[in-house]
Order: structure tokens, then sequence, then C-alpha cells
């Protein structure tokens, strides 16, 4: 076959599949057609409800006050009952000190049943490899997000930062600065959360999510004494406190 | 035929643009730069670089530059043990010299970092160095007409923190250091060099010395990371803090001898003040440590050979690059 009848006969091939796979295709949904499904972060102490920044006793402290918590949620999906499963956002940047935007994130779905969702907790390794420069400013990789790790060329799965006082209460030169920055690949962890959900047309559903903070310090991981063990930069010298937190952090999330 | 007359001119103008290379006059065997396909070396992002290099304006508080810790006097490298950062707080890491910096492929002690573009990042994000912010630098740059102006030029865009980073980068590729003594020696000039310092060459490559084995020509660096047995136990797990490996604590990327006659202190800590201490230091073979590399064993020099390889080292001094003007502030 002569090279110029192969190159037309492949670039009709190609033009017969492209046309035939577009006449397969599925219409997208309409924005309109679909519901709501709001995913909202509350914080608790134990069972007790608390704002983030309430100063709170935790285990091994009198007074402990959250001043700064930001922490990547990704891939998350919801599965209907059916067993399909629709992505719901690829990462998510969560702000405690934006209760309305930084703690609440809204999707849009198909109108159905629903029976989990699935979040990941950190970033998986290929999102973790983001360079922080190729996004805007208010994305979640930018680097303006003061949780890229520059030095290491990674992210900050979670940033809390807070004060801590073990006897009396905060402001006295005994307070302890609490940093917890748990950030490696190896930490990214998935969970489902299996709470059967409708979703109407034009109508929202909320889904409430508690974070315990008792739990985070007291889980599965194992007890975090914070004033032996206030910081953490995901390093040879702190990383078992990092393992401990993300444990925990992964488990303190549940279904309100 | 006219179209392929364009499309050559433009090929070439583009590799002109593309690949950074020293003055062609030193005509070393020294390559181009290699750079990465979306930050393409530019005269106009070279300038951008530069101002931003020399500007405090990245710093949170507008207090200090990257030339801060980066002199060129001192072969882009600081005089102090560890350099001061915004508030007047101390990093824990002597400050590396830029010296041809654009041949790195790993960068920072620990080498967690592959790309200059990404070796901009730490200085400007880290709080003990500028503290600064992604958004807020480019609320700054987007406020100030000659950055405008100079974003337009480099990139056709507004300022951006992206654009800042990239032209950082290429700035910092053109931070080329081949005119020494030593260099001439290497092209010929056999008068280039002292006979004191042709000895040190020699001692430098000699097998009983081995610095050669890290300190690779023509950089003078192997691009890898080494324990040389300075600490028995080391506060800054070097290559470690990056693969959380044991075997890799106190690990340091190997540094450059060229200008090193002008970057002291010296070690990873600043830690040794003259390149004397440094000999001695190397003579006794380094501190045990489990990790320390097998290239590390003691030898002995004479009082002569001491001073023929100090000579020798001082001979990697590029005075052309200490004092270029093209470097400096554009200030």
């Amino acid at each position: 076959m002569k090279k110029s009848t192969l190159i037309a006969t492949l670039f009709m091939a190609a033009m017969v599949f492209y046309g035939s796979s577009c006449k397969d295709d599925p219409k997208p949904e309409q924005p309109e057609n679909k519901g709501t499904l709001e995913l909202t972060f509350e914080f608790y102490n134990g069972e007790n409800p608390m704002l983030w920044d309430d100063v709170v006793s935790i285990d091994d402290v009198n007074a402990f006050k959250i001043e700064f918590l930001k922490f990547y949620l990704s891939n998350l999906s919801a599965t209907r009952t059916s067993g399909e499963v629709d992505k719901l956002a690829e990462v998510l940047l969560a702000n405690a000190a934006e209760p309305l935007d930084g703690m609440a994130f809204s999707f849009k779905l198909s109108p159905g049943s629903y029976d989990k969702i699935k979040i990941g907790f950190g970033l998986d390794s290929l999102l973790n490899a983001s360079d922080p420069v190729q996004f805007l400013p208010e994305e979640p990789l930018s680097a303006a997000q003061a949780m890229y790790w520059s030095w290491a060329t990674k992210y900050r799965f979670v940033r809390m930062d807070a004060k801590a006082n073990e006897n009396g209460p905060l402001g006295s030169s005994n307070d302890i600065l609490v940093a917890y920055h748990p950030g490696a690949d190896e930490f990214y962890g998935e969970r489902e959360f299996i709470n059967p959900f409708t979703i109407a047309k034009g109508e929202t559903t909320t889904m409430r999510i508690k974070i315990d903070l008792a739990a985070v310090f007291n889980g599965p991981g194992g007890i975090i004494n914070i004033p032996t063990e206030p910081q953490t930069h995901t390093e040879p010298s702190d990383y078992h406190i990092s393992v401990k937190f993300i444990e925990n952090w992964i488990a303190a999330f549940s279904v309100l | 035929m006219r179209h392929f007359a364009h499309f050559i001119l433009v090929f070439f103008g583009f590799l002109s643009c593309s690949s950074p290379t020293p003055d062609a006059s030193i005509n070393t065997s020294v390559p181009p730069v290699v750079t990465p396909h979306d930050n393409f070396t530019t005269p106009q992002k070279v300038l951008l670089g530069r101002h931003l290099f020399y500007d405090p304006v990245l710093s949170i508080d507008s207090s200090i530059s990257c030339a801060s810790c980066h002199l060129q006097e001192y072969a882009f490298a600081d005089t102090t043990g560890v350099s001061i950062g915004f508030n007047h707080q101390k990093g824990f890491r002597n400050t590396t010299t830029l010296t041809n910096v654009g041949y790195a492929t790993q960068f920072f002690k620990e080498g967690g970092v592959k790309t200059l573009e990404r070796a901009v990042h730490p200085p400007i994000l880290t709080d003990v160095e500028m503290n600064s912010n992604a958004a807020i630098i480019e609320k700054r740059l987007n406020k100030n007409p000659q950055y405008q102006s100079l974003f337009q030029d480099a990139f056709s865009t507004r300022p951006s923190y992206k654009g800042a980073v990239y032209a950082l980068a290429a700035f910092q590729r053109t931070l080329f250091s081949f005119n020494t003594p030593y260099d001439a020696y290497m092209r010929g000039d056999s008068t280039a060099l002292s006979e004191a310092e042709k000895r040190g060459l020699t001692l430098f490559k000699s097998a009983r010395l081995n610095c050669v084995s890290c300190h690779v020509e023509p950089f003078f660096w192997d691009d890898n990371f080494h324990n040389i047995g300075l600490y028995q136990v080391y506060k800054d797990y070097g290559r470690g803090r990056f693969t959380l490996d044991s075997a890799d604590y106190g690990k340091m990327k190997t540094p450059t001898l060229r200008n090193i006659a002008v970057t002291w202190p010296y070690m990873h800590d600043g830690s040794i003040q003259t390149l004397e201490e440094v000999i001695n230091f190397y003579q006794t073979g380094g501190k045990n440590h489990p990790n320390k590399s097998t290239e590390i064993v003691s030898f002995t020099l004479t009082a002569q050979e001491r001073l023929d390889l100090i000579s020798f080292l001082k001979a990697l001094t590029d005075s052309s690059f200490l004092t270029n003007e093209a470097l400096s502030s554009p200030f």
C-alpha cells in the first residue's frame, strides 16, 4: 500500500471512530435538573459541640485553643443505591476560620437515592506532587494557601496551629506552642461514610460531618501527649507524632 | 521556500533564547543549561528576575531580598554561619552559593526539590526567611508600574506569582562562573596557574586525597549526597529529612568548590570558618558515623602541600563573576 493511501485510510478510520463515539456519548445532565448535596463539617470536643477556636480542655491540657486549621479532602465521591459512583470533587481545602465557605461544601448531584460518600483525607501522591504555581491563588493547591511545603515539594495534609496550657488558662509564659503539620504520600487515607440520602431536583440535602477534637489526640493511632508532643513537621525526629496524628485525624470524622 | 526560511529563523531564534550558555569567550567544555519546556530563558525574563532578586518586595515586610543572603561579591553566598531572615530570625543552614546553580538537578541540602523553579519557593515562603505569601506578592507587584511593564515584556501578562518564580529561575540560570585561573589553565594557558596552584591541582586529583570523588570537574560537585563525618550526632538530618530514611541521616548535597575562597564559613551549618580548618577536618578522616562516606579517610599533608592545596582552591575564584554588572542590582 502506498504511503499516501495508508495515511488517507487511517484518517478516514479515525474520523469514523470519532463520529461514532460522539453519537454514543450521553448528553450531560443540565445543572437545573440536579439537586445539591451540602457537606458541613462541625467541631466537637467529645460529645460537646464547639466552635473551632473555643478554648477547651483536652486530655493532658487544661486549655487548648486552635488558632489556625486548614486541611485537605480529596477524591470525594457519592455512591448511588444502584452502585454507580458520582465524583464530587478532586480536591478541597477546608479552612476552620471560614465556617461558611471553608467548612461547608456543595455539590450538584443527579436526583436519586445514594448509599454513601467517600472522602480522601490529605492528598494522593499525584495531587501531592502538584506544582503550586499552576493554580490561581484562591485554588486549594496554590502556594497562597500556606499549605505547600516548598523544601520538600509536597503539601501539609493538615495544618493545625494552636496554643495550650497544661495547668492554667491561656495567656501566660507557660503556654505551649502547638503545631501539627502531617504530610506525606503514605498518610493519604480514604474512608466511606455509609449514610443513605436522597437528592431531589432543585433541593439541597445536608450531610453533617463531625470532627471530634478529643479523638484527634486520643484515637486508634494512640494518645498524643500535647505537653511532650506539641509539634510535628513530618521530619525524622517527629515523624511518629505525624503518624499518630493522621491516623487519629482520619478516624475523628463521623456522620452526625 | 519562504515559509521554510521563516521556520529556520524562528527555530534558531528559539534555540538561542532557550538555553543559556556561558560567555562564548570562555570557551569551556561546559554544556548549555537545560531549561524546562515551559520556562525558556529570554532576556526579558532574566531582566525581570534580576529586579526581583534584588528587590525586598518579595518578603512579607519588604525588609529582605534574595540578595540579602546571596551576595554577589561572595559568589551569591552569605558570610554568616546561618543567614538572618524575617524578623531577625535565624535559619538553620549556611546559605549555599548560587554559582552555576542552573546546572543543578537537586536543590538544598536534602535535595527535596528537583527544579530551579520549585527551588525559588522555599526562601520566599519559609517563615524564618521571607515569610511571604503568593497572593500578597501578586498584589504588590500589580500595584507597581515598573513590574507591570517588566511582566508585560517577559510574559505578556500582568504580574503573577508564577511569573515571578519563573523569572527568578531564569535569572539564576545566568549565574555562570567558569572564568577562573583554573579554567584558563584547562583551556591551555599554562601560565594561568602558579606552580603552587598546579601542585595543588595535582594533589586535589590525587588518589591520596580523593577530593574529586565528590567534587567532580568541571562543576566541582557531584549533585549527590554524602555524610562526611562532620558530627557523630547530627542535629540536621540532611538528606534524611526528605527521605525519612535513617541511612540518609547526615548526608548533605555536595557543594561546588568554585568560588570556595569567598564563600566562607563552610559546611552545611557554617561551623568551619577557614579553608585551612576545612582541610584540617578532612585530614582527620571525620568523626565516626554509621552513614559516613567510605570516601572520607584520613590523610597526611606536609606544610607545603597544605599551602599548595589552598592555593589551588583559591584559583577556583572567578573575579569577573563577583563583579559582573549584568548580575548586579539594577536599582
